[in-house]
């Protein structure tokens, strides 16, 4: 077992360092990517004010997806290469994950509500972050599921492993086999198709997102680092 | 294809274990463990209990990996070919390894199938009298009669390495002799067995027997 | 070889997974579904499709949680990973033979069900082959959720949490392949679909599983 006191600890002061300054980071680019997103950027002709919702909802959704890349990402190094802090990691990312994929349902539902009329219509895109949820919790269910903590991270990296990989086949059903939801204004093989006044604010969000993200994942890592120390010690008696 | 049974002499293996490290949950149980088996030798592995005799003997077989270090056999490291050594190797766990949904003997065909070994059980091979058992399903036998089948099944099984933990946990004293017989016969064939017990008392010491006391490692 | 899949198929049809059990677990959990909806028959007949594949479903998922229990206490999983054969090839043998015992039965009885829900008789040709390949993927889905949970013990609900995101895939090519030949619509594509998904899950499975094992057996 690889020693507890050598990389992890390496990893705490590494980020508690960066961590006051990140913390600054988020603050200002949330700061500037809610005054772009409320009050300085176009409404939408037909959608009026309601389309600043988006300015919540697709970073929400790309964050959502990333941390699902990242989970699968660590879950494969720490199968491969067992990795105490990989596994860390991906516990840490599981949960908010979650939280932003809920997000995302939370606030599509909300944005669809004048636009549609309905609180929730079965379109590809909602389907599929549906499924990105429940897969998320089928992996912290899993992660906890055993009496000894540690002796589930191994299975769950499995199931994140398998996920990801069965995750293109899931999207591309989900896909073929229903599309309401509007087409992709950013990705496209186009080229980005809004204007910039609408583009600024989503991509100063999106990175105020990702920075909280990774500032929420290192407070999450180090609280599970310090629980595991604790019970290191107790189990040594020492404490 | 039959082969007669108790005749036929082994290859001269050797086992190795180098520098490994190997630790159960957060104890480090090893740490540059360095040990070499030979053939025609039986080694007894003893301790107190939760020092770490079941988990050596799994990395040994190759159920546990190490944290550090390698196992030989035969100077090839059984990392690489899992397969050619699983064909060596019986491994006897705490529980017998018997499916309580096949009868006793579709397990030990069963049980001979996964280990790829041919010979028919015969009478005269029935050292542990499990044969007048046939009639009782398997989960109706007691502990000892299981045990004595799993035991059966090892000898069945024409394996130079024998890995075996804690085999005579509930066997009467009688058939615990029967048992020395056993592997004393196996490492005249120059077999290899690796025995957990924390009953030294049930084994007869004499030279070929090398006693691993894991209390003072 | 032969003998591995005999052995299984002992194994498994000893355990109580006599085929006309199966069969009736299957009609009660079909039986729910008219009740539920009404005897309105066009209704009845959009939902057919659904009603099937869903119930078929259950019928895999409902107890794989308890798949390799047996094996796994009596230390039979120990003497699958230093065997002669390869892990995968036991689980593909596993996984082969619990379509046996419990997907066989069903596409048997397939034509009778298809009576109660108003089937035609010209496609049901096609529904049972699209069945086939769904349920094989069923099982491989199933025998993969029994591995990730071996050896936990809050394990109540969690295979289907995690098994289900897994046969959306399956459920959605399956059905349409059913609704599509339900309306005399060309179906070639959506087998081949269906084929698609079952050969991404034959491949990643039993690595999978195998790897699953040997982290319970450590």
């Amino acid at each position: 077992m690889i020693d507890y006191f050598a990389n992890p600890s390496r990893f705490v002061k590494i980020t508690s360092f960066i961590f006051p300054w990140l913390s600054l980071v988020v603050v200002t680019l949330f700061a500037f990517g809610i005054y772009f997103a409320l009050f300085n950027s176009p409404e939408d002709i037909v959608q009026g004010s309601a389309v600043r919702i988006m300015y919540v909802h697709v970073p929400s959704a790309w964050l959502s997806l990333f941390s699902y890349l990242l989970l699968a990402l660590c879950s494969f190094f720490f199968i491969v290469w067992r990795h105490p802090l990989a596994d860390i990691l991906s516990r840490s990312i599981a949960p908010i994950g979650a939280v932003f994929a809920l997000l995302t349902l939370l606030t599509g539902s909300i944005w669809g509500r004048p636009m549609w009329g309905t609180w929730w219509v079965w379109d590809a895109r909602l389907t599929s972050m549906l499924i990105l949820f429940i897969f998320f919790m089928g992996y912290i269910a899993l992660s906890n599921a055993f009496e000894k903590n540690e002796r589930g991270s191994r299975p769950a990296a499995l199931l994140a492993i398998a996920g990801s990989i069965n995750l293109p086949i899931v999207k591309f059903s989900v896909d073929w086999w229903n599309t309401l939801h509007q087409p992709a204004s950013i990705i496209r093989t186009g080229g980005i198709s809004i204007d910039n006044s609408m583009l600024v604010p989503l991509i100063i969000m999106a990175l105020a997102f990702k920075s909280f993200f990774i500032l929420v994942v290192i407070l999450r890592s180090h609280s599970i680092l310090i629980e595991r120390k604790i019970f290191h010690l107790k189990i040594q008696g020492k404490l | 294809m039959n082969s007669i049974k108790n005749e036929v002499q082994f290859s001269k293996n050797s086992l190795t274990l180098e520098n490994v490290e190997l630790s159960k949950g957060y104890k480090k149980l090893f740490s540059n463990f360095n040990l070499k088996f030979k053939y025609g030798k039986i080694y007894l592995v003893v301790g107190s209990n939760g020092i770490g005799k079941t988990t050596l003997l799994k990395c040994i077989c190759g159920l546990t990996i190490p944290d550090s270090g390698d196992i030989f056999w035969n100077n090839n490291p059984i990392k690489s070919n899992l397969k050619d050594f699983a064909n060596d190797v019986y491994f006897l766990g705490h529980s017998n390894s018997l499916h309580p949904g096949l009868s006793i003997f579709e397990n030990i065909n069963y049980l001979s199938l996964l280990k790829n070994s041919h010979t028919q059980f015969k009478n005269k091979n029935d050292e542990f009298g499990i044969l007048g058992l046939n009639d009782i399903r398997v989960p109706e036998l007691s502990n000892g009669q299981k045990r004595r089948v799993a035991l059966s099944i090892l000898s069945n099984c024409e394996k130079p390495l024998w890995i075996l933990d804690e085999p005579l946990n509930s066997v009467d004293k009688n058939y615990k002799k029967i048992f020395m017989n056993m592997i004393q016969n196996h490492s005249k064939r120059n077999g290899i067995s690796i025995i957990s017990s924390h009953e030294v008392n049930d084994y007869s010491l004499d030279e070929n027997v090398i006693i691993i006391d894991l209390n003072k490692i | 070889m032969l003998s591995l899949i005999i052995n299984e198929l002992k194994i498994q049809n000893n355990s109580l997974k006599d085929p006309i059990f199966i069969i009736c677990v299957y009609l009660s959990l079909l039986i729910v579904f008219p009740i539920s909806i009404g005897t309105n028959s066009s209704l009845l007949k959009e939902f057919s499709p659904a009603i099937i594949w869903v119930c078929a479903l259950i019928t895999f998922i409902a107890s794989i949680e308890k798949f390799f229990s047996i094996e796994a206490s009596e230390g039979i999983l120990e003497q699958l990973v230093i065997s002669r054969f390869p892990l995968y090839l036991i689980i593909l043998v596993k996984v082969f033979c619990y379509w046996v015992s419990v997907g066989l039965p069903l596409i048997i009885i397939f034509p009778v069900i298809a009576l109660f829900l108003e089937i035609n008789i010209n496609v049901i040709g096609t529904i049972c082959l699209s069945l086939i390949i769904g349920t094989i993927s069923f099982s491989f889905v199933g025998i993969l959720g029994a591995g990730l949970v071996l050896g936990a013990k809050k394990s109540n609900y969690i295979v289907m949490l995690l098994i289900i995101p897994l046969t959306i895939p399956i459920l959605i090519f399956g059905i349409s392949t059913t609704n599509f030949a339900l309306n005399d619509l060309p179906t070639e594509a959506t087998i081949y679909l269906q084929c698609m998904a079952l050969s991404f899950l034959i491949a990643v499975v039993p690595v999978i599983t195998s790897k699953a094992i040997k982290i319970y057996v450590e």
